[in-house]
């Protein structure tokens, strides 16, 4: 395991003490699967973090949603590590991590009704798209075609 | 097989670095090789290096997204590193070379960091020190890069330069070209080096009188002033013929002198004649004028 993923666990696993009190506990094992599903990650949207970066963050603000349970508690925070990342690079690094994590919360609390694909591919563009100033990148495209 | 009375641990042999494997840009990556290669970084030592450069790089990237961002793209991270490796070469220069290989062994990569950065801002003010005084002594031309180089393309170094985020960019092409061409180096070290050339050719041409200087450069291309160009190698030139033709070489010019121009300048007129009837006796001038002509020998082909 590379050195920046035993960092990265430990600093998962620390994240137990504030998720406790909502049933979320991650084992040593679940926390090694979090951190090489995030090397993974980073490697696909051509990024480069150091420690546990995102992870705890993602745990803390997302302890509290009403979708996560202990059951699926693992594999739901690779996953929004995963689509994190894809905002990230979507937005064109436009906007500060507590901004992009808050949107995702929001939305994953609400119009997605905790769907992971949701939030990952609509909300993301709906996110991009305002972002252009109410453009999606198919118009901007189309504009040019007519110039 | 000796040992090291001190610590009972057998004293590794240790190979001569190779000064010509060492690059002046990318210094710290070309002596970590030399250094493993003579044995004076080991495995472990080289690890612990490793790490170190990826906790100076979590903060380089904690400066650069201002503490917004946990990561950045790949691009990013790597001119990062590139800085991070640049200025930690800076303090590795300062040192002998074995020295500084056994420094990647033993000492810390954020405290070379830390120490590199000190030196690169020693280096930066002295830079803009010298870039006063070259403000202070241009010659008065009507040459459009020695002006344009020199007045808006420095300062634009100096205004754009980050010595946090890419300490190793030179941002600017520096269009003029000094006599010593400036190779193997970047970022605030190439500007030092050509400001410093820039300073030697502004101090030997301010011994003409500014319109001697123009007047030759005219006679050679009567559109010098759009050429790209070196003053002082010209300048230099046409002194040697003078001081050959019997004339006096501030005169820039004699009776004649048409018919030598497309042949080489006498090679008995050496740099020391030269210094010798200038009068100059500033040794690092002279020295710079002693280097500068064998490579103006070879360009005399031209003519």
């Amino acid at each position: 395991m590379a050195k920046n993923d035993l960092l990265a666990v430990d600093e998962i696993l620390e994240c137990n003490a504030e998720t406790r009190e909502y049933g979320l506990v991650l084992t040593r094992e679940e926390a090694k699967e979090i951190a090489e599903a995030r090397s993974e990650s980073l490697k696909y949207y051509g990024r480069i973090e150091v420690g546990a970066g995102i992870i705890g963050k993602v745990i803390s603000v997302f302890k509290s949603s009403p979708y996560i349970d202990q059951n699926n508690y693992e594999a739901t925070i690779e996953s929004l590590v995963d689509i994190f990342y894809s905002y990230k690079n979507e937005t064109s690094d436009l906007l500060a991590d507590d901004l992009i994590l808050d949107y995702m919360k929001e939305h994953f609390d609400g119009d997605c009704g905790g769907s992971l694909e949701a939030l990952g591919e609509s909300e993301l563009n709906r996110l991009v798209t305002l972002l252009h100033g109410g453009y999606s990148e198919d118009d901007e495209e189309d504009e040019h075609d007519d110039e | 097989m000796m040992t090291n009375d001190m610590t009972n641990k057998p004293d590794v042999i240790k190979n001569a670095i190779d000064p010509a494997a060492l690059s002046g840009e990318a210094y710290f990556q070309t002596l970590t090789g030399e250094a493993m290669r003579c044995g004076y970084l080991t495995g472990s030592g080289l690890e612990r290096l490793r790490n170190g450069l990826m906790s100076c790089l979590g903060e380089r990237i904690a400066y650069y997204t201002k503490e917004q961002s946990s990561s950045v793209r790949s691009e990013a991270a790597g001119q990062l590193m590139d800085g991070i490796m640049y200025t930690i070469g800076a303090e590795l220069k300062s040192q002998p070379v074995e020295i500084a290989a056994e420094m990647l062994e033993k000492t810390s990569a954020s405290e070379l960091y830390s120490k590199g950065k000190r030196r690169l801002r020693v280096k930066f003010n002295a830079a803009l020190h010298i870039y006063s005084v070259v403000q202070k002594t241009m010659l008065r031309t009507d040459c459009r890069v020695y002006n344009d180089t020199i007045n808006d393309g420095i300062r634009g170094f100096f205004e754009k330069y980050s010595m946090e985020l890419e300490p190793q960019e030179t941002l600017i092409t520096a269009d003029y070209p000094t006599s010593h061409a400036v190779t193997d180096l970047c970022g605030v070290e190439f500007i030092f080096k050509y400001l410093e050339n820039i300073y030697y050719e502004n101090q030997f041409l301010a011994l003409f009188p500014r319109d001697n200087i123009e007047s030759l450069l005219y006679r050679l291309n009567q559109r010098y002033k759009d050429c790209i160009f070196n003053i002082f190698d010209e300048v230099y030139i046409m002194a040697r013929r003078c001081i050959a033709a019997g004339a006096e070489l501030t005169e820039l010019g004699y009776e004649g002198e048409e018919a030598d121009l497309p042949t080489p300048p006498p090679i008995g007129i050496g740099p020391m004649r030269v210094i010798s009837e200038l009068k100059i006796t500033n040794a690092a001038l002279a020295e710079y004028i002693k280097t500068a002509d064998p490579k103006m020998s070879a360009a005399y082909m031209r003519y």
